[in-house]
């Protein structure tokens, strides 16, 4: 209901001028402190402060209006409904503004349940007793759905009359134009609220005005200027350029923002969308190094830890994510990590990274879903069920959870188990989409005709990006339908479009059907060579050689020891096959603050990570820049600080594995370190 | 700001100020006066804490947020102006005037004239008698070629004061429009007259236009000469260019008498600099340039000084000009574009180009002209491929409004071998080019085997020696004709281009249209001849560079 408590503000807003002479709200703890935990998204308290407030005022008609507006927001949707129309017979008939705003949450919660004529019914009934340019907007914005053009128009032109600077009319009148396929008109209405606030959504439909005009210079130039506004809302947009000429005019324009602002991260992940989205997973992944090297962040690591899994680079990709993880552990990075380890058919190590997802998430379905698919591919169906079962309680609308229960229940010979969920799924995943899984579900309730209409629908459906994908679930399809030719065509379009994902297909029970085929091996064969290999910025792949590195340990104590300089301060370093994460003495993080090896820029979070004696405080996580030892060179390693570690670096398998494959030789004493790189 | 705190000192006289004002109004007024918007803002919005219908704070509030700088907010602007038209007084007919002048500026942002003439309309029938009103209402309609509305305000402006500066200046123009050149004059100098803090610029400028109109060239230029005085170099520029020789002439001597009354200011010498160049006297606006350098080191002088060396053959002393006006500003993407130009036009500097190129590129990023550099830079150093993909950057990046680097890329196709596809993209120029005026057209044409458009082409540039004296196109007419197989016309052509612009004899050496005559006898006749004229000029410039930077 985030877009309803804007409706509210405003209305508040325009009906504080109002207020004078008229019975306000109340002022009282209660009632204020019932405001302040709703906007802190707290419902619980802010019912609990609202409820104390109407046994005192049982006729308060403000605070009916706002136990409505939370009871929504808790999706309590007949709740809410009941509270907004007590407010309406409480709120004096004078404070017209703050009468009409109850009753134009009614048309919110009644937009929300999906009923838009009842919605626009509460608007009408609110803008007759008080003209609100929030409330003619979302009235208008229905209107468009339905198609009723004229009547949106009257209510544009009708914000404009009331104030002739509202943005959102231009935007809407721009909107209503570009349906009605009148562009010119659109670009006209557009332009004009542009030219007073050159908003994201103004820039971003006016660039849909001039693609239609097939004007693709004017259209990047919004697209790009609108990236400079709300970039997440924006970089949607980048998925109408993947065909020529749009590709290589967008590529251009987006290069040259790169160039012109070299460290602002936002074109480093502008062009690693546009690559994403046009299936160049190498480009991407150069600008996604590029903006982890600028700005080190989880977020970013996660989004470089992406761009690695897509192009097959499990281990970086999992070294990645752990430094990230050292810093915060959020969802993204659990998922990537995840991802990287059943790629690469670690189903255990996934399963431990689902857990620690549940751990921190566990409200979200999403950890059990990944748990559970991690014991489906080790045919582990007791606790599939179980996590899949628990994640359907979590999230309840994710078809594709009782789509892999419904399978286990299958292998577990419980077929009327399986049916249920399969209709279960049927009924809900009515959209063809990358990730549907209906057309499954339709193939093991014995309607095959039906399953390859919708298989066919999803592949026409999928964009550049998810094509491999779509093709890949089409293989998977049709080796369960036991036609191997389709099957292998698929899997092959699959590789051709950039499937990669060899952990899983090795797992993958779908293609128990085709495994044994000797075409089916040779297509691994052949792609898994592919996919490792290096290509050049055109796609081809390159002549390349294996480059090995020797790098000489003394052992100390059971421990490999290796020199080494941190930000050119020669150390040494223990290498410790066991460890995720980076850990530094606070004793040598201390030495290097004191002594310039290391600065407030290179500590990642906490101002306060220096204590009273001027020690680097223990729990500290810093940024290594440059750690060299044997030629070799890793940038911006993550490093918590430790308290009473022998070793001043304490370096895991899974950041060195950021070089390349790495050996151990305990008769020689050396690490051995292979790297594939360009002839 | 003048015309808010103008406005402001009408609005608010002492007894005004203290019958409407509440406590933070008028600190937040006074914060207009001193010009600090955010003081002011803060006032205001606190004001209305107390009285959230005072229309007067809503209105200056929207004055603030019409201003385009950073407190600029024209949403806000406009919601502000409707709630202080809501809640200023009916009876304040003042105030309110001032809220649909300062609306209709509002418009003006948004381009609406429409709408600005009707919030000045209801500004005006509110105060019929405030004269900025009117001389904005007289302005919008000129810009409408609506003069007669315009005269007829501007009438009223002088009739209610006939001390306004503005309103006379307002005039001379809507009479220049009209062809009234006498009565414009008149109008222009009670401007100045009026006007001694030169805040109404360009009635200087419309004196000189007036003068040319009349023929009187000498008045022109002492106009001109004032105005680069009042107005400054860049307003004058364009007018500058337009001048035939021989009204160009009539300049030296007005910017003569301006360089002995203001021997230290560098304006008047580079702007005498800049008359000869225009009138293709490059060794008298080398002189000036000089004379210029030696009052201020400044970088844009440094790049026309090189720009005319390079004109008369001098590319080595061309190439230490630019390098000491990079010294100074190590960004100027004029010089940096001149240097790399030089250097792409010599045989043996090709990867110096390719070097000075990607330093443009480097320190210029944003300049769309620094993808064209790199284009040709690559194509200087033969690699067509990457030639091709900087030009259809560069095409891309200007929005397609820039149609060289559109031929460039076809013709670096041609030049690469690629036959089909430069005649694709030679079509695909010409399908966006269709005047005959452009040189390009006539290269197109040239190289598609479309001689009667060549010709036309050709005509085309003959005219314009002819009016304008521009002997450039000399250079393009010989290699159209050479493309074309006439070889000694293009010899001919190339001997008047070096005769009557400037022997740049390098230019002719490595450009790859004249690659067919290039080891005649003629050709190379014509070359020598410019390469003795060129060792002539370096003489007087050996000369010159004793007094010279």
């Amino acid at each position: 209901m985030k877009k309803y408590i804007l409706l509210i503000a405003s209305l508040m807003i325009a009906g504080a001028t109002y207020a004078k002479g008229i019975k306000t709200q109340p002022d009282s703890y209660n009632y204020r402190h019932g405001l302040q935990a709703y906007s802190n998204k707290d419902y619980a308290s802010a019912l609990t402060f609202f409820e104390k407030e109407l046994d005192e005022n049982p006729d308060n008609g403000y605070v009916m209006m706002w136990m409505g507006i939370v009871k929504a927001d808790m999706k309590k949707y007949g709740e809410g409904l009941n509270y907004l129309d007590k407010a309406t017979k409480n709120i004096p008939k004078k404070d017209a503004s703050m009468l009409s705003a109850a009753i134009g949450a009614k048309g919110a919660i009644f937009e929300e349940m999906g009923d838009k004529q009842k919605a626009i019914d509460s608007y009408t009934q609110a803008l007759k007793i008080s003209p609100n340019n929030a409330i003619s907007n979302k009235r208008a914005t229905l209107y468009i759905d339905l198609k009723q053009y004229d009547k949106a128009k009257a209510d544009y032109n009708g914000m404009l009359d009331l104030n002739p600077g509202e943005t959102s009319a231009y935007l809407g009148l721009g909107k209503v134009a570009n349906e009605q396929k009148n562009y010119d008109e659109a670009i006209k209405q557009l332009t004009y609220g542009i030219k007073l606030e050159p908003s994201t959504p103004l820039l971003i439909e006016r660039s849909k005005s001039y693609e239609a005009k097939k004007d693709l210079f004017k259209a990047s130039e919004d697209v790009v200027s609108a990236l400079k506004g709300d970039i997440v809302t924006a970089m949607k947009a980048l998925e109408n350029y993947s065909e020529e000429p749009a590709y290589t005019i967008m590529e251009t324009k987006l290069q040259a923002q790169r160039l012109i602002s070299p460290n602002d991260v936002r074109w480093m992940l502008a062009l690693a969308s546009f690559y994403s989205e046009n299936n160049q997973p190498q480009k991407a992944l150069e600008q996604t190094r590029l903006l982890y090297e600028t700005e080190n962040n989880p977020t970013f690591a996660a989004t470089l830890a992406s761009s690695l899994n897509n192009l097959g680079e499990f281990d970086e990709a999992i070294g990645y994510a752990n430094e990230g993880l050292a810093t915060d552990t959020t969802a993204h990075l659990l998922a990537c990590k995840y991802d990287a380890e059943v790629s690469q058919g670690n189903f255990n190590d996934a399963k431990k990274t689902a857990t620690d997802y549940i751990t921190h998430y566990p409200n979200s379905a999403r950890g059990y879903a990944m748990r559970a698919s991690a014991h489906y591919l080790q045919k582990n169906d007791l606790q599939a069920v179980e996590d899949f079962s628990q994640a359907i309680e979590s999230d309840p609308t994710d078809a594709g959870n009782y789509f892999r229960r419904g399978r286990c229940y299958e292998r577990m010979g419980k077929s009327s188990l399986a049916k249920m969920d399969f209709e279960k799924v049927i009924s809900m995943d009515t959209v063809p989409e990358v990730n549907s899984v209906a057309d499954y579900a339709f193939f093991a309730l014995g309607q095959k005709d039906k399953s390859i209409a919708f298989c066919d629908s999803i592949l026409n459906k999928a964009g550049k990006r998810n094509k491999n994908l779509a093709l890949y679930n089409s293989a998977c399809l049709y080796s369960l339908m036991d036609d191997k030719e389709k099957a292998l065509d698929y899997l092959k379009q699959s590789f051709e479009a950039g499937f990669n994902k060899f952990g899983h297909l090795n797992a993958d029970p779908d293609l128990d059907n085709i495994r044994n085929d000797k075409r089916f091996k040779d297509l691994i064969a052949t792609y898994k060579k592919k996919a490792t290999a290096i290509t050049n910025e055109n796609g081809e792949i390159v002549a390349t050689t294996t480059k090995t590195t020797e790098v000489p340990f003394t052992k100390e104590g059971g421990v490999c020891k290796v020199k080494c300089s941190i930000n050119n301060l020669p150390l040494h370093f223990i290498f410790d096959t066991g460890a995720s994460s980076v850990s530094i003495s606070n004793t040598e993080a201390s030495f290097m603050f004191k002594n310039g090896y290391l600065s407030e820029k290179d500590v990642i979070g906490s101002s306060q990570f220096v204590d009273a004696n001027g020690d680097v405080s223990v729990g500290t996580v810093i940024i290594l820049r440059k750690v060299n030892f044997g030629g070799l060179e890793l940038k911006n390693v993550h490093a918590s600080v430790v308290g009473n570690q022998k070793a001043p670096l304490l370096l895991g398998q899974s950041v060195l594995s950021r070089l390349g494959k790495i050996e151990i030789d305990n008769v020689g004493k050396k690490l051995i370190i292979k790297q594939t790189v360009k002839k | 700001m003048n015309l808010l705190k103008n406005t402001l000192c009408i609005l608010f006289g002492a007894t005004f100020l203290s019958a409407q004002a509440g406590h933070y109004l008028g600190k937040g007024i006074d914060a207009l006066r001193n010009g600090d918007e955010e003081e002011a803002q803060k006032y205001f919005k606190q004001d209305l804490q107390e009285d959230p219908q005072n229309g007067f704070d809503y209105l200056y509030l929207g004055r603030i947020f019409s201003h385009s700088n950073e407190n600029s907010n024209y949403p806000l602007a406009f919601k502000c102006y409707y709630l202080a038209e809501k809640f200023l007084p009916a009876s304040n007919k003042e105030d309110r005037a001032y809220l649909h002048f300062w609306r209709s500026y509002l418009y003006e942002v948004m381009e609406d004239t429409t709408k600005m003439v009707k919030e000045i309309n209801k500004a005006i029938a509110l105060q019929p008698k405030e004269t900025d009103f009117l001389n904005q209402r007289a302005w919008i309609y000129y810009m409408q070629d609506n003069y007669k509305g315009a005269e007829a305000d501007l009438k009223k402006v002088i009739s209610i004061d006939k001390k306004n500066a503005l309103g006379y200046r307002h005039y001379g123009f809507v009479l220049y429009a009209q062809k009234q050149y006498d009565q414009a004059i008149e109008k222009f100098k009670k401007t100045v007259e009026l006007d001694t803090d030169s805040t109404y610029y360009s009635a200087r400028t419309g004196l000189g236009l007036c003068y040319k109109q009349k023929k009187d060239y000498a008045k022109m230029a002492e106009e001109f000469a004032n105005a680069i005085e009042t107005d400054g170099w860049d307003q004058i520029d364009t007018e500058m260019g337009k001048l035939t020789p021989e009204e160009l002439s009539y300049m030296h001597p007005a910017l003569e008498a301006k360089k002995k009354e203001h021997p230290k200011d560098v304006i008047w010498p580079y702007a005498d600099g800049i008359c000869s160049n225009y009138e293709h006297k490059y060794i008298e606006g080398l002189k000036s340039l000089n004379e210029a350098l030696i009052i201020e080191d400044n970088p844009y002088i440094y790049n026309q000084k090189a720009q005319v060396l390079s004109r008369l053959g001098q590319n080595n002393e061309a190439l230490k000009t630019c390098m000491k006006g990079l010294e100074i500003d190590s960004s100027n993407s004029a010089l940096l574009d001149t240097r790399t130009m030089i250097l792409c036009y010599e045989k043996d500097n090709a990867k110096k180009a390719k070097a000075a190129a990607d330093t443009m590129l480097s320190r210029a990023p944003h300049k769309v002209r620094s993808y064209t550099v790199m284009g040709i830079a690559y194509r200087s150093i033969k690699e067509y491929d990457n030639a091709a993909k900087w030009f259809q950057k560069s095409y891309i990046l200007g929005d397609g409004e820039n149609l060289f680097p559109l031929y460039a890329r076809a013709s670096t196709f041609l030049r690469a071998g690629n036959k089909e596809l430069a005649k694709k993209h030679f079509e695909e120029y010409l399908e966006k080019d269709t005047s005959a005026a452009n040189s390009l057209y006539g290269y197109a044409n040239a190289h598609l085997g479309k001689y009667e458009k060549v010709r036309q082409c050709i005509d085309s540039l003959q005219a314009k020696i002819n009016t304008n004296n521009d002997f450039d196109n000399y250079f393009d007419i010989a290699c159209l004709y050479n493309i074309m197989g006439e070889k000694s016309k293009s010899v001919e052509n190339l001997r008047l281009f070096f005769e009557k612009e400037g022997p740049d004899y390098m230019r002719a050496e490595n450009d790859e249209d004249f690659e067919s005559i290039r080891q005649t006898a003629e050709f190379k006749a014509v070359i020598e001849e410019a390469k003795k004229k060129a060792a002539e000029i370096a003489k007087i410039i050996a000369d010159m560079n004793k007094d010279a930077k």
